[in-house]
């Protein structure tokens, strides 16, 4: 099976017709079909994914309902400004996934190219404040469930009005619910970059343009769900 | 893997109102820089709304601005504006689900709840 | 131009057939044809099915007697747990749609295969890791929590790691799961073939589609459920632990959002198989098409609503459990839309008494009665007394074996000449047919008289007034096994011994019919137009061996 750049000569800009047509799967009538169903596929998925998310959303909404005065006080151990900054970041991150769709559809081969890095560079970016985030309370002793004993040092760090309150008994849900939420969210973004770095090598090789772009799009729309959990995640932990 | 299937008499039918080959939507620049400048501005408004002191409400408004903030992504970044309905069908699907699994839940623990914590003081208390 | 399905030559040998198109274990192992898939989940699922049923003897042996001693009361909660999970997580709940729909769905589409079907190949290696690590939880000491892992007695430490194995197995078993669903819908939603509208479709279709709307919505809820546990165990997150802070009542919640789903998950796929088989074996168009497509979704959608019907002595609130009860009783609603348009189907039609019409007959009659004492167990006030005994053992079997697993054997007699290319013997499938309607009834109708008289469930020895019901369940459960066998030897024998299959064996309009038994590797030379699933106005039969054709192409 040629390849998409043997059988087009990359100069061109408009695709010839046909084009694409290497990559139509022998179970699809024509590339329409191909991209329709993918797309649908593709949203099913982000279905089953906000299902297995809203069972954590619902742990920590029973428990925070159970426990507000908990959940407020533990939410001051979070630093908002790192968490406003990796909104930021995951934000900016999903303009760029959007843009490489349209650079894909568009045929413009650099500009897929390097809206994919950046996407992947601030995915890293994400990762590495997550971890200076993490590993801060885990030397800290904050750990989760039976296992959270914060320091006196980050308890010296919280605000006033919480250092002259007892530290409460049940701290550590909060934290199961914070690490068990943020964790998963976290391995999401590392399969994202993973399947980013994937996208990579196929443009190197020339695959995506306007005649096919499918997966480009797939793994956009993955990485927007990424996104979106996010968006919830850090107002519920980091804000309130 | 044989050769596709290329009857052009079978292409269009109503079994698959796919996009005219060739003639994909492509979000407008406009969209893509609007869309993205919306959220970095509510991402602004949700850290103030969170210092004012909102009392049992603050949790109401921020998953408010949240929601604004996701419905954006959805709908410019994901598309699902110019698409067929039914992706968005799908998500909202999921989402209604996933609530209503939550509403009942909490209603349930809410009822029982307080019966568990008044248990727990009176065992605190006779420990004492 | 009249619309037609393509022309088949009623000539039976296939030269080209998808078994002989490459050879070897990888052309199996690493194929991406339905096909082969669906084959491999029929054997793999067929061997849960024995060992799921060698452990329900050990089990009724040891109910013999009412002091037990076959096995220690230890070794039966394990074993038990293990029927259990087995029997449900990787048999009951992939049975239809893994073996017989991956076969079947694109067939019936004039499609030449799923819409994803390396998606599809990795489920069924999942299926297999699953299926695994559910076999290896008995070398690791077993489980003895039940197949339901309640905490906190199933993640106290002293459970050993057969927990953990299990909670893992769960979650890969649930993970192909979802993903069969979500390669139905698609490949249902986006390659029907032209001329083939929603009201066009087989209602064995419909009824992967509704069920693949519950396997992706309810299951993620399952694989959630697994990690916490699995997390909560290891590292006392205090979620479901109450020592630690948690709230066990929550775990059935979470496990119960998906696992009362999951039995509609189950019996959707086997009333589309009775759909198929009550028309074309009444030789009539199914009565009532547009209500049985829209009870499917109908059952999918209500089956959401009604969870906590298990939950009703768990610590579940008053109120809750009052809403639970009143939404179960609506869930029976679509199902006597079914079954009264299935029996209008038969009335005034030419009954044709083949196996895979016998199980449908006893499909019927076990499934009223199941489906009728799930209205004890709905309802609130007769559900206490009857909770954890064997009457509600009585019942799921009754739909989960009565139902599902006597359509799932309708389904395999229907389309095993098309799986295989071969016929099956006739007489040997009715009398196995006889022989598990017999065994079948045998084994469980004793159990719900004494459920009724107070016989607790999951215990290995029981009070002596239980005597007479139990030896009659485990003569049953010996009849029902050994019709299930001579099932499974008659379809096996067919392979050597049975008669080369026509194209279309039965006289059916649907489309897989109208392509060779077994189908070449890429099913159709061309995509067919559909017509009507259902109409078998223009089917005339050649003769026994030559099938069925569209009248006018006799003669080709």
């Amino acid at each position: 099976m040629a390849t998409f750049a043997a059988r087009h000569a990359p100069e061109h800009a408009a695709p010839p017709p046909g084009e694409g047509s290497a990559f139509l799967a022998v179970q699809f009538e024509d590339m329409g079909t191909q991209l329709a169903t993918g797309k649908l596929g593709i949203w099913l998925f982000l279905a089953s994914e906000v299902l297995f998310f809203s069972g954590l959303f619902l742990a920590y909404a029973v428990y925070r309902a159970h426990h507000p005065e908990l959940f407020r006080y533990a939410s001051l151990f979070l630093d908002w400004r790192l968490g406003a900054a990796n909104t930021v970041v995951l934000v900016s991150s999903s303009l760029s996934a959007a843009w490489s769709v349209r650079a894909a559809q568009l045929g413009d081969r650099r500009g897929l190219a390097i809206s994919l890095v950046l996407t992947l560079a601030l995915a890293a970016t994400f990762m590495v404040v997550k971890y200076f985030e993490y590993s801060h309370k885990l030397h800290n002793g904050v750990g989760w469930g039976a296992a959270c004993h914060p320091s006196p040092e980050i308890l010296a760090s919280l605000p006033a009005a919480a250092r002259a309150l007892p530290v409460p008994e049940h701290l550590g849900t909060f934290f199961s619910v914070y690490y068990l939420m943020t964790g998963l969210h976290g391995i999401h973004v590392l399969v994202g970059m993973a399947l980013f770095v994937w996208l990579l090598a196929r443009v190197r090789r020339g695959h995506f343009g306007p005649g096919y772009w499918g997966p480009v799009d797939a793994v956009a729309l993955y990485w927007h769900l990424v996104d979106m959990i996010w968006i919830f995640l850090f107002p519920l932990f980091y804000l309130i | 893997m044989g050769p596709p299937v290329n009857v052009p008499e079978l292409r269009a039918s109503s079994a698959h109102p796919a996009p005219a080959h060739g003639a994909p939507h492509v979000l407008p620049r406009s969209a893509l820089l609007g869309t993205a400048a919306a959220l970095f501005a509510l991402t602004a408004v949700t850290v103030a709304a969170a210092r004012l002191d909102l009392g049992s409400a603050s949790v109401a408004v921020a998953l408010a601005i949240a929601t604004v903030k996701a419905s954006l992504v959805a709908l410019f970044f994901m598309h699902l504006r110019y698409e067929h309905r039914f992706h968005l069908v799908v998500l909202v699907g999921a989402v209604l689900f996933a609530v209503l699994f939550g509403a009942f839940v909490l209603f349930d623990t809410a009822q029982y709840q307080p019966d568990l914590r008044a248990r727990e003081t009176a065992e605190r208390a006779k420990v004492r | 131009m009249t619309s037609q399905p393509a022309a088949v030559s009623p000539e039976t040998h296939v030269t080209d057939s998808y078994l002989e198109h490459g050879r070897g274990v990888r052309s199996w192992a690493l194929t991406l044809d339905h096909k082969r898939i669906g084959i491999m989940y029929l054997v793999a699922i067929g061997a849960a099915l024995l060992l799921g049923g060698v452990f329900a003897l050990v089990l009724r042996m040891n109910l013999w007697r009412p002091e037990g001693g076959l096995v220690s009361n230890d070794a039966y909660n394990k074993l038990f747990t293990l029927h259990g999970a087995v029997m449900i997580f990787l048999f009951v709940i992939p049975g239809i749609p893994a073996a017989l729909g991956n076969f079947v769905v694109p067939l019936q589409l004039g499609a030449k295969d799923l819409a994803f079907p390396r998606v599809n190949l990795l489920s069924f290696w999942l299926f297999v890791v699953g299926a695994v690590l559910f076999v290896v939880t008995l070398v690791v000491g077993g489980l003895d929590t039940g197949w339901t892992l309640y905490p906190p007695y199933s993640l106290e430490e002293s459970r050993g790691l057969g927990i953990l194995i299990a909670l893992a197995a769960v979650f890969l078993a649930g993970f192909s799961s979802i993903l069969t669903g979500l390669n139905f819908i698609a490949t249902i939603h986006r390659m029907r073939p032209p001329g083939m509208g929603w009201f066009g479709l087989p209602l064995f279709l419909w009824a992967l589609y509704a069920t693949g709307v519950i396997q992706i919505i309810a299951t993620p809820v399952l694989g959630i459920t697994a990690a916490m546990g699995f997390l909560e165990r290891i590292f006392h997150l205090g979620l479901f632990m109450p020592e630690y802070g948690g709230d066990p009542v929550l775990f059935q919640h979470f496990f119960w959002f998906y696992s009362h789903p999951a039995v509609y998950i189950m019996i959707l796929p086997a009333m589309g198989i009775v759909s198929e088989v009550v028309s074309v074996f009444s030789r009539k168009p199914i009565f009532g098409y547009r209500f049985i497509a829209m009870s499917s979704i109908a059952i999918a959608v209500i089956g959401f609503l009604v969870w906590g019907h298990h939950m009703f002595v768990s610590g579940q609130s008053r109120w809750a459990s009052v809403a639970f009860s009143f939404l179960t009783l609506l869930v029976a609603i679509p199902s006597a839309i079914k079954t009264f348009n299935w029996l209008a189907t038969m009335y005034k039609g030419a009954i044709v008494l083949k196996t895979p019409m016998v199980y449908v007959l006893t499909f019927f009659a076990i499934f009223a009665v199941g489906g009728l004492t799930g209205l004890f167990l709905g309802s609130l006030a007769t559900d206490v007394p009857l909770h954890d005994t064997y009457f509600v053992v009585a019942h799921f079997h009754f739909v989960m074996v009565g139902a599902v697993m006597t359509a799932f054997l309708a389904g395999l007699h229907y389309w095993w000449p098309k799986m295989t290319g071969r016929m099956y013997d006739e007489t040997v499938g009715v009398i196995s047919a006889a022989l598990v309607f017999l065994g079948f009834n045998l084994t469980f109708v004793p159990q719900f008289l004494a459920g009724t008289l107070g016989m607790p469930r999951r215990y290995a020895t029981y009070s002596p007034a239980f005597v007479t019901h139990n030896r009659l369940s485990t003569v049953g459960a010996f009849v029902l096994a050994a019709g299930l066998l001579l099932a499974l030897a008659g379809l096996l024998a067919s392979l050597r011994r049975g008669r080369r299959a026509p194209a279309n064996p039965w006289g059916a309009a649907s489309l897989e019919w109208a392509t060779s038994s077994p189908p070449s590797h890429h099913n159709f030379d061309r995509t067919p137009r559909a017509g009507k699933p259902y109409d078998y106005s223009e089917l005339r039969l050649v003769s026994e061996e030559a099938g069925w054709v569209r009248a006018g192409t006799e003669g080709r």
